[in-house]
């Protein structure tokens, strides 16, 4: 649902701006975050399928506001680059952070190697406390 | 209430602790002297007074990518390292 409404949220922008053409090009691309840009006219709409609250998802498109109002104004390339790899930054920041605890085969390996060397030598108490 | 992911990660780290050859008293429904209640913890009893293996516990969660926040709490018996899984900060 949280989705659909960073959706929707977008295209208002989009419309108050202007009238915008339906999209002449489609085009289809996999992943949870995939943008199409495939020409530098018209109206360019960004789908993505995470989780993203209502906060975030106002930040994102106030930012994205801000950075089209700049470009129109001053040009600046290297500026525009350089908040949407902040907008990156973010996004991936915040799928990581909802990304569930996992230990991969790897990670286990390394923690039981360290843990082992000890457990051999001694001590070999611990207690686990679950938060409920 | 403890989350699906709180249970899976809890269990899996459990696991690599047990594999490891260390025994895993209880499954204790407390604080334990971890007051953020967030994300991974290790309380021990003092900065002076705690197994060598809890500083290793930290660094190599720490290593692994994982946030880990180390406590003290004068209850801890000297010989014991109690490990808090709390859900996600």
């Amino acid at each position: 649902m949280k989705p659909v409404c960073f959706l929707i949220v977008l295209t208002t922008i989009a419309y108050a701006q202007q009238a915008p053409p339906k999209p002449s090009i489609q085009a289809e691309s996999s992943g949870k975050c995939s943008p199409n840009i495939l020409s530098n006219q018209g109206t360019v709409r960004f789908t993505c399928n995470a989780a993203i609250d209502k906060g975030t998802a106002t930040k994102i498109v106030s930012l994205l506001y801000q950075i089209l109002q700049k470009q129109g104004k001053e040009n600046g390339a290297s500026e525009v680059d350089q908040k949407l790899d902040e907008i990156l930054g973010f996004l991936r920041n915040d799928a990581q952070a909802r990304e569930p605890r996992h230990f991969t085969d790897a990670q286990k390996r390394t923690l039981i190697a360290a843990l082992s060397v000890h457990a051999k030598s001694g001590c070999k108490h611990l207690t686990h406390n679950a938060l409920l | 209430m403890r989350s699906s992911e709180l249970d899976t990660f809890a269990d899996e780290l459990v696991e690599v602790v047990k594999e490891a050859g260390w025994r895993v008293e209880s499954d204790v429904v407390a604080l334990a002297g971890f007051e953020k209640g967030l994300g991974l913890g290790v309380v021990v009893r003092s900065q002076q007074e705690h197994p060598a293996i809890a500083d290793i516990l930290v660094n190599t969660l720490t290593n692994l990518g994982f946030k880990v926040e180390a406590d003290t709490n004068s209850r801890v018996p000297t010989n014991e390292i109690r490990l808090v899984i709390a859900p996600k900060p």
